[in-house]
């Protein structure tokens, strides 16, 4: 058997390290356990997907980039939680779904200030009345959402942040299932909490 | 913003993150220092070893996962003699001094080898290295504070005890694993 010292510099070895130094699981698992040195790697690894996701939900790029960094920034803080069995491109892309979610939302919400109230009623907007059924249905399907399992969160995240299929850690028969008994699971919440 | 200053920013919240990682898991030190002060120790003693290991705590978190791990186990398997002995001292007028001593003795060197053997177990399916070290300073410095209290004899008893179940276990493990 031929040396390390020779086999690490053949040109085969170099594309197996390479490979395996890129690998976002492998990386995030040393990132994990405390080792600073996969962290430019695992960015390099990660971060123009979660771009792309982000610019396809945002409109705007600036806007997007927010959203990419702060998903990254909230995996990189809760990097010793991580699960090595699973993969890591998935809670990626939830976290950086979710930031989408949450700054669209602000956005939203900062348009609705924007408006006079007054005004907004003259041209047939929502009364107060309207809001506050509004804000409480809001406010009800997130606890709908926060009484799912991660897993069901997760399947629901990727579903509605519509994922390419590439990039779903199952195949698409189980996604659908996944998907369907999540829905299922999220309509019995909703239930539960509307009939309370 | 450019790619250097993301990972500036990441950096932050990284080494952020496993601060406060170690933080959660100080108050275990406090744990173990309040079991000192318990069977007899002094506010200093008491204080100066839950400060020690409070910072082995959050140095073991900064620098490996596993090595944390592997404290956190260090340190229970010192708090059950910890803990013995102050029951012990609450019911001291129901057991003699050489009763307390005698079962003092055979919960360190039960728990050093049920800890010693968990620890061996655990070790081989980690990083070995960082969690022995982990789990070698915090049962170690927990176990010279506790001669304090406990005596020499107990301290001893629970490292030749860590030492003897580790070492098999671990290589049990690692046959286990290498199998697998």
């Amino acid at each position: 058997m031929a040396p390390i010292a020779q086999t690490a510099g053949h040109p085969a070895m170099t594309l197996v390290m390479d490979r395996r130094n890129a690998d976002p699981d492998a990386l995030m698992a040393r990132l994990a356990e405390g080792d600073r040195s996969a962290l430019g790697p695992l960015y390099e690894a990660l971060w123009p997907r979660r771009l792309a996701l982000a610019a396809k939900i945002l409109d705007d790029p600036s806007t997007a980039e927010d959203a990419a960094q702060q998903g990254l920034l909230k995996l990189v803080a809760e990097a010793h939680r991580y699960d090595t069995e699973r993969s890591v491109a998935p809670w990626a892309l939830t976290l950086v779904a979710w930031e989408c979610r949450t700054l669209k939302r602000r956005q939203g919400r900062r348009k609705e200030v924007a408006l006079d109230p007054i005004l907004s009623r003259e041209a047939g907007g929502a009364s107060p009345e309207d809001e506050a059924i509004r804000s409480a249905l809001v406010e009800s399907a997130q606890q709908a959402l926060a009484s799912l399992s991660p897993l069901d969160r997760e399947t629901l995240e990727l579903a509605f942040a519509d994922v390419a299929p590439g990039e779903r850690p199952v195949s698409n028969p189980t996604f659908r299932k996944r998907r369907q008994r999540a829905l299922s699971r999220l309509r019995e919440a909703w239930r539960s909490l509307y009939e309370r | 913003m450019s790619d250097e200053r993301h990972l500036a920013e990441l950096a932050r919240v990284y080494d952020r993150g496993r601060l406060m990682l170690g933080l959660q898991h100080a108050p275990l030190a406090a744990v173990v220092g309040f079991a000192f002060f318990v069977v007899g120790a002094s506010w200093a003693w008491t204080l100066a070893v839950t400060l020690l290991l409070g910072a082995a705590l959050v140095a073991a978190a900064w620098v490996r996962t596993s090595a944390l791990h592997g404290a956190r186990l260090g340190l229970l398997g010192v708090l059950a003699p910890l803990v013995a002995v102050s029951f012990m001292s609450v019911t001291d007028g129901l057991v003699t001094m050489q009763t307390c001593m005698q079962v003092c003795l055979s919960v360190s060197v039960a728990g050093g080898l049920v800890v010693g053997a968990l620890g061996g177990l655990r070790a081989s399916r980690t990083h070995a290295l960082p969690y022995f070290v982990g789990f070698a300073s915090t049962a170690l410095l927990a176990g010279s504070g506790g001669c304090m209290a406990t005596g020499v004899g107990n301290a001893l008893g629970l490292a030749v005890a860590l030492v003897v179940a580790a070492a098999p276990a671990y290589v049990i493990g690692r046959m286990g694993v290498a199998r697998a």
